[in-house]
């Protein structure tokens, strides 16, 4: 379809050198000496920027591949596009699969070469191409969603439930969008208050959807959820942005009926307007929304993640790295791709994040994600119209093998962690207290427009227990207590000379393990 | 190489590219030491160019803020342990932040610049804090503080400064792949392949009928999500002089929500509604303004309004009920839409009974629409409304319905209210 040559947005060499970001913020940058060292190894990973033709405006809202391979890329105002892979990824040979008629298309999952399933704004769309030209010729309705004119009222997903159906995320509205005249669904007056809210029916919610049964609310308690994953077990993985009610960025493990924080979706919920249909959950005291929501299972510290988008579990069995089965998480507001340790401890989902990538050519904005179906790449799309700087493109993050030195896991024990590390750790580094420089913290449930870190101490471990082969460490600390952040620091860690790549660590502590 | 405030170093100042000179020196020696600072902004990068710079504890400093980018910019200075109580202020402050400057009354700011304009710059002077340490520099305007950035480091009197470190070199860049997207605000389409686009579209006064299976949205009142209140102002009555408090409203706004937009070049534009299932408006002279949505170049600031401009004059605008034979009960469902030779024809069902519909050019001052009943037989017909004059004629053919419409001429439409005007200038 773009049979003329296209100018290719190609990023210097300089780019793709290794290169420390000098960023006097992030507390979890590595010390810049051994990465800008000229004899430093090839880095494991590296971005590859992906030029798309001109005319597409690359605002990418969806990312999935073809059962024959194609990269399908969703935009949010240039309709589909696919191509297949090329090692040179300037040299992709692309073709428009849609028109340009998807309103804020912002979530695809990929059924074959000639369908696909597209949230945008007003609906959830089937895109089909019957003839088999290569080109769809019918954009089907499969299910209607409620808009009151706001900007905001994006959705993501669907991702499969594993059965015949999907979950999809609507996103509130914001008090800085419109509310129309004439709203698509009826309108709530109770709901319009906040600053973000729900005035039309299921904003704040995560759906269920499949062809027999149709739309139906599944959770509800949401407020920007710009990022949905089902991951291999069949959980429903939501990511929330930092906001009213959202004290930071949380990453939820969605089960069905349960409410997550956010008030306003409430007054779609049947039950809660029983007794009185113009309850008004902002009124309601703060104690007992509490008492009411189910909390985060990860809380990413602000510093780290400003707008958490998509998460999207490594399936990839090895072929990315060694995190096989751990969850990343796009972040929109950073260059950086978190990494997501999860375990269940006392029932509960919790567990720790870390970055995973961040710079070193990586752009703001990151959305969504795909693994190429060989599991070597990670395709990374941007979007987020400017909100924060660069924001708009295509990547991929390149996995080159060598020794990949980082955090693998962290496990909660009874007192304290045990931190599993993907090389064995030099001997004589890490032997005290002090080269894990740990903070303790807390954030509240509160109704601001995000918050502090609140009582925040430093806490010291009160012994480091090695392992023989030195991949894995013991910390006890005096107290654990549930309803706490612990962030490590780690100082000065090295794998035969290797330095560790990324040494800030986060644990959220729903649950003490028993 | 370091740098210290003795008449010795002079001569280190001439090759630095950040200016940290003692500028008095060559007037008054010794005694008035004052520290310049110059910070750039790296244009559209969210960055500041200087991210370290050092001072003596107690010394005189001046610091210009240079703003070359298109977007505004501040800088606050403050004490480290007080950032988490500014971050917290911050973004509490919503769209007062910008009559504010995004510089909140908070404790621990050592000083503050203006939200600077593009092209703008502005002089601080201050005394560095006593204590040794370092305090952060950030620009606190939305989604900036984290990337904008930086520290000034407070040394003790007699320890020699270090030269500021720029972050030019060494963070990298990567473009906004937006920018040579070759991507217009001002879409068309062609009379064979019309562009097709579902968007926010502008409600030009129609007929509140029309939008029968609509919600009715109210104004909205603004609220604090932190004192979880209504936010109020107050407002002096011109007569009495009596001062009252009243909320602060948002109006509700004129838009289409589930529009299809659609536009077979210069001469031929519509909305479809996905909602209502119908056409609402058709318009000749142009398609639709999408800087108000998109932003007017490309990876430029977008205006944040949401709705586009119409260009051009509207031709016809629905009123009345759907008119459809019998009326229509329950909610139309709209069903989505095939694409017949670049053509779309949309299709929805009303009650059993699903049709499908195209609108349709029919030279320079006429256009169809061909309502085709999926169910044989009996299905209901498109009835003109009483008081209906611009349709001409409503004819059967091969199973369709072709409605005949003549059209109305209005005048053209403005090219933007002033209302948008103003929303059109900030990103």
């Amino acid at each position: 379809m773009f049979s003329q040559p296209f100018l290719s947005v190609k990023i210097s060499n300089a780019l793709r050198l290794p290169m420390y970001a000098a960023l006097a913020f992030a507390a979890a940058q590595r010390p810049a000496a051994a990465q800008t060292s000229p004899a430093a190894p090839k880095p494991s990973y590296q971005v590859e920027e992906i030029p798309v033709p001109k005319g597409i405006a690359p605002e990418i809202g969806g990312l999935g591949f073809t059962p024959s391979g194609k990269l399908v890329v969703l935009t949010r105002r240039s309709g589909i596009l696919t191509a297949l892979p090329t090692a040179d990824a300037t040299q992709m040979q692309w073709t428009r699969f849609s028109d340009q008629s998807l309103h804020n298309a912002n979530g695809l999952f990929v059924i074959s070469d000639r369908e696909m399933l597209v949230s945008q704004m007003p609906e959830l769309t089937r895109v089909l191409d019957n003839d088999g030209d290569g080109v769809a010729d019918e954009y089907r309705t499969e299910a209607s969603f409620n808009l009151s004119g706001a900007y905001h009222e994006v959705t993501a997903g669907p991702v499969p439930d594993g059965k015949d159906g999907f979950f999809i995320a609507l996103n509130t509205a914001s008090h800085s969008g419109f509310t129309f005249e004439h709203t698509r669904g009826v309108f709530s007056e109770v709901s319009r208050r906040g600053r973000n809210f729900a005035s039309v029916q299921y904003r704040g919610w995560v759906m269920h959807w499949d062809p027999k049964t149709g739309l139906t609310p599944w959770a509800k308690g949401f407020r920007s959820p710009n990022g949905i994953q089902t991951g291999p077990d069949g959980a429903v993985w939501v990511t929330d942005n930092q906001g009213d009610f959202r004290t930071t960025n949380p990453l939820y493990h969605v089960e069905k009926g349960l409410f997550y924080g956010h008030p306003s979706s409430l007054v779609w919920d049947p039950e809660y307007v029983k007794a009185d249909p113009k309850r008004d959950p902002l009124k309601q005291p703060m104690a007992e929304l509490d008492a009411m929501r189910t909390p985060a299972a990860v809380l990413f510290p602000y510093g780290f993640s400003r707008s958490p988008a998509e998460p999207l579990f490594d399936t990839t069995n090895g072929k990315f790295g060694p995190f096989k089965g751990q969850m990343l998480v796009a972040d929109a507001a950073a260059p950086r791709i978190i990494r997501v340790m999860l375990e269940k401890v006392d029932g509960v989902m919790q567990g720790a994040c870390v970055d995973f990538y961040s710079h070193n050519g990586l752009r703001n904005g990151s959305n969504r994600m795909a693994f190429s179906p060989e599991g070597t790449d990670l395709y990374v799309g941007q979007t987020m119209r400017e909100w924060a700087g660069a924001m708009e493109g295509l990547q991929r993050i390149k996995f080159n093998g060598g020794n990949v030195f980082e955090i693998l896991s962290m496990h909660l024990t009874r007192d304290g962690f045990e931190l599993e590390f993907t090389q064995p750790v030099d001997s004589g580094v890490g032997e005290k207290p002090e080269a894990f420089a740990t903070e303790s913290y807390w954030y509240e449930y509160a109704s601001n427009y995000g918050g502090p870190e609140s009582e925040s101490e430093k806490v010291r471990a009160s012994s480091v227990k090695w392992s023989a082969d030195r991949r894995k460490v013991r910390l006890v600390y005096p107290k654990m207590q549930a309803q706490k952040v612990m962030r490590v620091n780690l100082t000065g860690f090295t794998s035969g000379a290797q330095p560790l790549g990324h040494a800030m660590v986060a644990y959220t502590i729903n649950r003490l393990a028993k | 190489m370091s740098l210290s405030l003795s008449s010795r170093s002079l001569a280190l100042f001439a090759c630095l590219p950040v200016l940290v000179q003692p500028a008095a020196l060559a007037q008054k020696p010794a005694k008035a030491e004052t520290l310049k600072v110059s910070i750039n902004v790296v244009p559209g990068a969210i960055r500041f160019e200087t991210t370290r710079f050092d001072v003596t504890a107690g010394a005189r400093v001046t610091l210009t803020l240079s703003n070359d980018c298109v977007m505004p910019h501040n800088l606050i200075l403050i004490k480290p342990e007080a950032e988490p109580a500014l971050v917290a202020a911050v973004n509490t402050m919503g769209l007062e932040g910008m009559d504010k400057h995004f510089v909140p009354d908070v404790p621990g700011i050592i000083a503050a610049t203006k939200l600077l304009q593009p092209f703008s710059k502005e002089q601080l002077s201050f005394s560095a804090p006593a204590a040794e340490g370092d305090y952060p520099y950030v620009c606190t305007f939305p989604g900036h503080w984290f990337t904008m950035r930086g520290v000034m480091r407070v040394r003790a009197a007699g320890v020699a400064l270090a030269a500021p470190v720029k972050s030019g070199g060494n963070v990298e860049q990567v473009p906004d792949a937006l920018k040579n997207s070759g991507m217009t605000h001002k879409p068309l389409g062609t009379p064979e392949k019309p562009f097709v686009m579902r968007t926010f579209a502008p409600d030009p006064g129609l007929d509140p009928a029309v939008f029968a299976h609509h919600g009715v949205g109210k104004d909205g009142v603004k609220y604090d999500p932190a004192t979880r209140l209504d936010v109020t102002e107050k407002v002096t009555d011109p007569a009495t002089g009596a001062v009252r408090e009243v909320p602060v409203v948002r109006k509700a706004e004129k838009g289409i929500a589930g529009a299809i937009a659609v536009n077979h070049g210069p001469d031929f534009s519509y909305v479809w509604d996905s909602t209502e299932c119908r056409l609402l408006y058709v318009w000749r002279g142009g398609f639709l303004d999408m800087n108000t949505y998109w932003g007017k170049e490309p990876g430029s600031g977008r205006p944040k309004m949401y709705i586009p401009l119409l260009l051009g004059h509207l031709v016809y605008r629905a009123s009345g009920s759907m008119p459809l034979e019998g009326g229509v009960k329950t909610a139309p469902v709209f069903l989505g839409y095939k694409m017949e030779k670049g053509i779309p024809e949309f299709r929805y069902r009303v009650g059993t009974k699903t049709y499908r519909e195209k609108v349709l050019p029919a030279g320079l001052d006429r256009f169809e629409l061909r309502i085709t009943p999926e169910e044989a037989g009996g299905a209901n017909v498109w009835i003109v409304p009483p008081g209906e004059t611009a349709v001409t004629s409503v004819r059967g053919e091969g199973g369709a319905i072709v409605v005949s419409v003549k059209d109305r001429p209005e005048p053209p439409q403005p090219a933007a209210t002033p209302a948008a005007e103003a929303k059109t200038k900030k990103p």
